[in-house]
């Protein structure tokens, strides 16, 4: 556990103006992305992952995760606004937000997910601070054959819950492996499908490869999706409102509700492969169900908004819980936060704690700060959002392409890495066509490293005793639950699959 | 594609898509592992191990789809793939453009070649983005923060 100097060193770390400055930016742009349908914050994260090249390690993670906030936020403009969600975990917004932004209040609606987000986000940080160094301190008794059994676990339940099969997912999952054992090994520094390419000896560079596959795809798809009959359409339709204000009395009405969300919402976060969408949905339906008046949920009901946006913003601070303590990110976003740590030098993990403690709490002291930012910023911002994403797609898609270009050939300094980008995003389009779940292969593509020397090591401790896991407790226990996942996940999925 | 696909039998993309990610797995194991991974025999565990256990979850689940799959992916229409085809082929022009008259130029006729693939064709609309977006990025990374743009 680190000292108290080293806490209060590291939170007041995140105090500079500098810190200051990249927090409200990040959150602002996470709120303007977020809101237009179509980008959402993974985009976000993977366009300005280049730009962070430049900044300080603390800077750059706070520049992220500060976006990722500023995301549960815009999400709901557009859910609201326009009955459709600008990120995937606000789709549960919809529900009741947009029916309360016909009865014209709009404003109000807006509040309600800003209050209710930040509250869920907020609460769902103090439970990651209180928890991720004890639990850092006893993932620190695992040996490389419980990170094994780990990994392996943490794989089987990202592909069983994400993408539309789970041997999909394994199979997202064996292409990241692939792709991340590119370059050097690890044991004896030999070469790896370099093809004689002394820049692929430190192996495929994530800012690109995400840039590509999680941006560019998505926004070329948009374009060439697009029919001659949506061209000066504008993304936002803005819908007249008025009584804007929520009273602390309306929103404590609400309170059990979202204190239940907030606990949803962490659980999930803290469960890699589930995320935000789930998280909402899931909150929203226990709320509906729950209720002595479930037939006003989905008229305008504040509750159904509290359900949701609590939940999903819970899920923010509660995904870095694995991330940090065990060095698995749970979903994009995290897997995007471990890039950046990576570009910087720094390994996510247990020993993260006891090696960079100063720097872990730095970051959450910039958590909370981008909290506060996020409330500022949309408590004067929202409405203005409004007005930026009704900007027509015509526009929007063009740029955002410009933008991903400029930020592709400023991480490589070439040329070469626009086409590299272009390549990217033809796999990325590729998999989603072809249903192969993009979050298994970014978790896989980054674990690669962690997940390789810890077999190398294992390999070398059994010394050619695979009977050696029955002496590791703990690793069998993990390994026996991956079966059973198995088991337990796949014929849902296909039920789910028929039944659709 | 319906839920008829779905029996047994059937060729879905899905499996022709398996088995192409079977095919891959194999050929890693058989030829494209031991070509790229030059190992004298002696590592232990070998440099090839990783790759290998990569290659053998692209072969067994790449079986397992071909044999069990229960989903039927349905491709994009031929329209949206000549299209996602034009707009990579318009990113590697720009590249090039870019190379022999600069950024500023190469992001202006890129900014207007993809406003018209989307059906902009409002005279105002188009001058303004094509001449406010490109000077802006140009603005904040060459002038502002100095990060060299072609």
């Amino acid at each position: 556990m680190p000292d108290l100097a080293t806490v209060v060193g590291g939170l007041s770390d995140a105090f500079t103006l500098t810190n200051l400055f990249y927090i409200v930016l990040g959150v602002t742009l996470g709120q303007v992305i977020a809101a237009i349908p179509g980008l959402g914050t993974v985009m976000a994260l993977a366009i300005v992952i280049p730009f962070t090249l430049a900044l300080d390690t603390l800077t750059a993670v706070a520049f992220l995760i500060s976006i990722s906030k500023g995301g549960t936020v815009g999400g709901a403009v557009s859910a609201i606004l326009l009955n459709t969600p600008g990120s995937a975990e606000a789709a549960a917004t919809t529900f009741d937000g947009h029916p309360m932004a016909k009865k014209g209040q709009a404003g109000k609606a807006m509040k309600y997910s800003l209050y209710y987000s930040i509250f869920g986000d907020l609460s769902s940080d103090i439970v990651l601070i209180l928890v991720a160094a004890p639990l850092a301190t006893v993932a620190l008794q695992m040996g490389p054959i419980e990170i094994c059994a780990l990994m392996l676990l943490a794989f089987t339940v990202i592909s069983g819950l994400v993408g539309e099969s789970m041997i999909k997912g394994f199979i997202a999952v064996g292409f990241g492996l692939l792709l991340g054992s590119v370059g050097l090994d690890p044991g004896y520094g030999i070469p790896r499908f370099t093809f004689g390419s002394f820049e692929l000896y430190d192996g495929i560079p994530l800012g690109p490869l995400a840039l590509g596959m999680l941006a560019v795809s998505v926004i070329i798809r948009e374009i060439a999706k697009m029919k001659r009959a949506d061209a000066g359409d504008s993304t936002l339709e803005v819908l007249p409102s008025e009584n804007q204000r929520v009273t602390m009395k309306e929103l404590m009405a609400n309170r059990y509700v979202a204190i239940r969300a907030f606990v949803i919402g962490t659980v999930i976060g803290a469960i890699p492969g589930l995320g935000s969408s789930t998280a909402g949905m899931l909150s929203y339906s226990v709320t509906k169900q729950t209720a002595k008046d479930p037939e006003k949920f989905g008229t305008g009901d504040p509750r159904g908004i509290a359900a949701s946006e609590t939940a999903n913003s819970a899920v923010v601070g509660a995904n870095l819980i694995p991330l940090l303590t065990l060095g698995i990110p749970g979903n994009i976003g995290a897997a995007l936060l471990v890039g950046a740590f990576v570009i910087h030098g720094v390994q996510p993990g247990p020993l993260l704690f006891e090696q960079q403690g100063r720097l872990v709490y730095g970051l959450f002291g910039a958590m909370l700060l981008a909290n506060l930012a996020n409330l500022t910023v949309g408590q004067f911002c929202m409405r203005l959002w409004a007005k930026v994403i009704s900007a027509p797609a015509t526009v929007v898609y063009p740029s955002a392409l410009i933008v991903c270009s400029t930020g592709m050939y400023l991480i490589t300094g070439s040329s070469a890495g626009v086409l590299f980008m272009v390549a990217s995003a033809a796999v990325g389009f590729a998999m989603i066509s072809f249903g192969y779940p993009f979050v298994a292969f970014i978790v896989a593509f980054i674990l690669t490293p962690q997940l390789e020397s810890a077999i190398v090591q294992a390999v070398r401790i059994a010394d050619g005793d695979w009977w050696i896991v029955l002496r590791h407790p703990i690793a069998l226990a993990l390994l026996v639950l991956s079966v059973v996942l198995v088991i337990y996940l796949t014929p849902t999925k296909r039920q789910d699959v028929a039944a659709a | 594609m319906n839920a008829g696909s779905f029996a047994g039998g059937v060729v879905t993309l899905d499996r022709i898509s398996g088995l192409l990610v079977a095919l891959a797995g194999l050929w890693l194991l058989t030829y494209g592992i031991d070509a790229h991974v030059k190992v004298t025999g002696f590592e232990s565990p070998s440099p090839q191990l990783f790759p290998r256990i990569g290659a053998w979850v692209l072969l067994v689940f790449g079986i397992a789809q071909v044999v069990l799959t229960r989903t039927a992916t349905a491709l994009p229409t031929r329209r949206v793939l000549g299209r996602y085809a034009l707009v990579s082929v318009m990113l590697i022009g720009m590249v090039w453009i870019m190379e022999h008259f600069g950024f500023v130029i190469g992001a202006m006729v890129m900014l207007g070649g993809l406003m018209l693939v989307v059906y902009e064709r409002r005279p105002l609309w188009l001058i303004v983005t094509v001449v406010a977006v490109p000077l802006s990025i140009w603005l904040i990374f060459e002038v502002l923060l100095e990060r060299p743009l072609p």
